[in-house]
């Protein structure tokens, strides 16, 4: 009983994927309505549950090999507010026909129960295996517009480069096993306290780790896929996947580096280290990460393409609390997090409802839009602000905790390139601004407004109340993410 | 007096903002959107003028202060005061933003956008100079860049996209530096804090390596904080960015640069750097006196060059700004009280000058009053204009601080304050406003006097209803500011003299 207590919300999304497949099959009529209030009931229903689960913190199923900690309940919930956010954004896309609704939102409810799996399980083959299924689905999605070979070639991209990510997670999951004869990580940890690795399969061990994180977060020197699938993805399977692989991955590689790898450092019982120089390895990654964004992100035409680089950048900042590895910094990253989560949605939602007026990505075909889809323009401006971090946005405030944890560690230089990016970041914003606000003799063609214009322009200003919430109750969500970071230690 | 005022203040506008995102819903009529927008400034503004009414004299530190926690981890507050260092500020603020809705009353095309961001930006200035905690006063100041960028790239002039370019970037460069200061700040104190009360005087202590040699953290800070500000000012030899604006931006926005902005940004400085580095302040004063000095002689030769009526508002804005950092770094009570009040003056004379500039191109479609030959464009106004006549002979004045207004004051207090320290920028500032005082005398010869040619009775007439009430009360607030200037000087000169007590 207990058991089928706490693993009620992935029931919920599991009676949910059923429903949806009956209803797709079953009720050929009213099925476009039907399978969004399904998938949207399933994941409310599911998110409720969670709250529930609090009461089983620090229980484990299967000896361990399920987690009910602060962190998997904190990233549970991103998960479910990330699949709500997709499923809305879908049914006002123009850019997925409706007669898709159905496998897509089957596929987003599948994945969003793999990243359930992934990010509770402390077991490195049950993770291997849900990271598989979550790949498989994210190609689906990526390539939900079968008829557009950019969203196929995004498929293909992404399948390739998530299938080398799995074979470096299996590699080190082998290496580990084979010196310790577990896929515990819990039985890991005290076998490798009494055995310790050498040198050498340490080395193999935390690149392959990494390296499988680096594919999927899109961290230098493995970053090159994201802009390119992220630009070819119809946008809310963007939106969605830009989003969810790096927190899917964020979550297992804290979890793993945390039991694992991590020692205390002795000066600061808070404070974690990594084992021999990847503390500094990894930061120079994130720094790079940061500044290749950035820089990508202030010469490109499309402007798809420009949020691809900032995503990529902010994936770079994103890493920082976990480059750091104190309770601070990470708990400033899952604010981070949660910040992003709302304006990185709120960006592609209402980029998407601009692409569907003027279906280009060229930057300069969305040339003094603003005068036509006025809400849709402000909108975007004001996600993007957030995105990057303008004042006073939440945004500015998790990169300042961010930013806090760095210059606390001393890694100034990585400080430095932060608040330089931040600079560039700026000047982005102001360049598309001036273009989507510019009047000109030639205004932008665009298609009629639509019934639905209405509901859209609803959705994307009830959007900007969490992002509101976000700054005022700040105090709040960092007690939230503090609490949640300190079950990972359990 | 209820503490809750101070932030009311602060909200009002902010919620006038939200209504004006929400007017396209409800038709985006203009009539509604200019009445929001006045209703709000004016209620804000309201609530200000009563706070400083209700602030006494000789009594330094906070006398109004609301706080309570906002990220406590982090040891962020919302701590908002009014004392003496920030009242003429909240004073400008209110005096000029309701005049700046008025100026844009007639406006049809993009009203709730303009209003919105007036609203913003009143909100934005007015809680950077309330501010009492230094996070909550970079969240403030940087958000301003935010809303004069989108009023420079919508409603600017022919080069809009290369002006607000140039303006997002130096703001972005000086946010990010303050930011950094404000890093640095945070971390040099033990326990971490943002207040200015508990970083006041010399807080700030330790050593940074930098290529093998120890700086002091507080030079660093102190360096970062003031290049973060001075990139947004019209400071050589950051000024590039702000003339280029002068030339592209409608007068009242450009009045939000020239006699918003940089007032404001001065005083965030004269706070921080008076109280939170009294040491490096001492160290540096002689920089920033002959970064004063330089101001005061360049701005007024380029001014003296001028045909245009914006470029020469520009070069009299960074004069003036010239003369009060030279009363700043004076770090003499009378200098430093004559450079907070002469930026409470310099703000509205020069959006007396701002109004007029407008007026002008109103009337001509162009404010260059000498053509390219160098023959004068305009003459003899003041037949057909002798109110606007009067009023610009007035303005002029309390910009050149003739006795009897507002200048006057102010400028005779850096004077005083400063001449003892520093005879030769003292000097060169004479040079300087006497410079600029011919220009105007030559502005005002050839627009006004002489005889009337380039323009007839038809298309120059005289002030409206409109424009009287935009420069009327910045002629009466400038002959009230020299006639009484005490009980507003007795507001500052405790404040001023406390922090100055830590230096000495």
């Amino acid at each position: 009983m207990n058991l089928l207590n706490a693993l009620i919300p992935e029931i919920v999304l599991c009676l949910t994927l059923i429903g949806l497949v009956i209803t797709e099959t079953a009720y050929a009529s009213e099925k476009y309505r039907l399978v969004i209030w399904t998938a949207l009931l399933g994941l409310f229903t599911a998110g409720v549950r969670l709250v529930f689960d609090y009461a089983l913190l620090g229980q484990s199923l299967y000896d361990k090999t399920i987690l009910i900690d602060g962190v998997s309940i904190f990233f549970h919930f991103l998960f479910i507010f990330l699949g709500v956010l997709t499923v809305i954004a879908v049914s006002f896309s123009k850019e997925i026909s409706p007669s898709r609704y159905g496998e897509m939102f089957i596929f987003l409810i599948a994945a969003v129960l793999t990243q359930f799996v992934a990010t509770s399980a402390g077991d490195l083959l049950l993770i291997f295996v849900s990271l598989q299924a979550f790949v498989a689905l994210s190609v689906f999605l990526l390539g939900a517009d079968r008829q557009s070979a950019t969203s196929a070639e995004a498929g293909y991209k992404l399948l390739v480069f998530q299938v080398l990510s799995s074979f470096f997670f299996l590699l080190a999951a082998a290496v580990l096993y084979q010196a310790t004869r577990s896929f515990n990580i819990y039985e890991i940890k005290s076998i490798l306290a009494q055995t310790p690795l050498d040198s050498g399969q340490l080395l193999i061990v935390f690149a392959c780790f990494f390296s499988s994180v680096a594919f999927q977060l899109g961290i230098f020197p493995l970053y090159f896929w994201t802009v390119d699938v992220f630009d070819g993805a119809p946008t809310p399977s963007a939106a969605y996947l830009a989003l969810a692989f790096p927190m899917t991955a964020v979550a297992y590689f804290l979890r793993i580096t945390i039991v694992i790898f991590a020692g205390k450092d002795p000066a600061d019982a808070s404070h974690f280290v990594f084992p021999g120089n990847w503390g500094e390895i990894l930061s120079f990654c994130a720094g790079l990460t940061v500044l290749i964004g950035a820089l990508g992100s202030m010469h490109q035409k499309s402007l798809k393409r420009t949020l691809s680089y900032l995503m990529l950048s902010q994936m770079g900042f994103a890493f920082l609390g976990v480059v750091v590895l104190d309770h601070q910094s990470l708990a400033a990253a899952m604010y981070h997090w949660t910040t992003l989560l709302f304006s990185v949605s709120g960006v592609f939602a209402s980029y998407s409802f601009l692409f569907d007026a003027t279906q280009s990505p060229v930057l300069s075909d969305f040339r003094g839009i603003f005068y036509k889809r006025p809400i849709e323009t402000l909108c975007f401006i004001v996600f993007l602000a957030c995105f990057l971090g303008l004042p006073p946005s939440p945004g500015y405030l998790s990169q300042f905790t961010l930013l806090d944890s760095v210059v606390k560690q001393h890694r100034l230089v990585l400080g430095a390139a932060s608040v330089f990016s931040w600079v560039l970041w700026i000047i982005v914003l102001g360049k598309i601004t001036f273009v989507l606000t510019q009047r000109t003799d030639s205004p932008v063609s665009v298609s009629a407004d639509s019934g639905e214009s209405r509901f859209r322009r609803i959705f994307l200003l009830s959007l900007m109340v969490p992002v509101a919430l976000l700054i005022c109750f700040a105090e709040s969500v960092l007690q939230w993410t503090r609490s949640s970071i300190q079950w990972v230690l359990w | 007096m209820s503490s809750h005022l101070i932030s009311l203040m602060i909200a009002i506008p902010f919620l006038g903002a939200l209504l004006e995102v929400v007017t396209p819903l409800m038709g985006g009529r203009s009539t509604l959107c200019r009445w929001i927008a006045i209703t709000a400034s004016l209620m804000s503004s309201l609530v200000g003028i009563v706070m400083v009414s209700s602030l006494h004299g000789n009594q330094p530190g906070l006398q109004i202060n609301e706080v309570f926690n906002w990220v406590g981890s982090y040891a962020m507050t919302y701590d908002v005061g009014l004392d003496g260092l920030n009242v003429l500020f909240v004073i400008l603020i209110s005096i000029v933003f309701p005049l700046l809705v008025l100026s844009e009353w007639n406006r049809k095309q993009g009203a709730p956008g303009v209003f919105g961001l007036f609203l913003l930006l009143q909100t934005g200035f007015l809680g950077s100079v309330v501010s009492q905690d230094l996070f909550l006063m970079v969240f403030f100041w940087s958000f301003t860049a935010v809303p004069l960028y989108f009023l420079f790239a919508v409603w600017g002039g022919q080069e809009r996209e290369a002006s607000a370019f140039r303006f997002i970037t130096m703001s972005a460069l000086g946010n990010a530096l303050f930011l950094m200061a404000l890093v640095i700040i945070y971390f040099s104190v033990e326990p971490h804090s943002f207040s200015i009360k508990d970083l006041m005087g010399d807080r700030i202590h330790g050593t940074f390596d930098l290529f093998g040699s120890q700086v002091p953290i507080a030079s660093i800070a102190f360096l970062l904080l003031s290049m973060g500000i001075a990139c947004r000012l019209p400071l050589w030899p950051f000024h590039g960015w702000f003339t280029f604006q002068a030339t592209q931006s409608p007068a009242s926005f450009f009045v939000l640069l020239s006699a918003i902005t940089a007032p404001i940004g001065l005083a965030v400085f004269a706070r921080l750097a008076l109280s939170l580095f009294p040491a490096e302040f001492s160290r540096w004063s002689h920089v920033i006196v002959a970064l004063g000095a330089i101001n005061v002689i360049f701005g007024a030769l380029m001014a003296v060059s001028q045909r245009e009526l914006r470029l020469l508002m520009a070069y009299a804005a960074m004069t003036q700004m010239g003369v009060v950092l030279v009363g700043l770094g004076s770090r003499d009570s009378a200098g430093v009280v004559g450079a907070i009040y002469q930026l409470l003056v310099q703000g509205l004379a020069l959006t007396g000058f701002g109004f007029f500039v407008g007026s002008v191109r109103d009337r001509m479609g162009h404010s260059a009053f000498v053509s390219d030959e160098g023959k004068p464009n305009f003459g003899g106004w003041v037949a057909f204009t002798p109110f606007l006549a009067l009023l610009t002979a007035l303005v002029f004045a309390g910009m050149l601080g003739l006795p009897g207004l507002g200048g006057f004051i102010g400028q005779s207090l850096i004077m005083m304050g400063s001449y003892s320290s520093y005879p030769l920028p003292m000097t060169m500032i004479a040079l300087g406003v006497f410079l600029i005082g011919y220009q105007f005398f030559s502005v005002y010869r050839s627009i006004f006097l002489g005889a009337a040619h380039g323009s007839d009775s038809k298309e120059v007439f005289d002030l409206s209803l409109r424009e009287k009430s935009l420069i009327l009360p910045i002629v009466f607030c400038l002959i009230v500011l020299g006639f009484f200037p005490r009980p507003l000087l007795e507001l500052v000169r405790p404040s001023v003299a406390m922090v100055l007590s830590m230096m000495k």
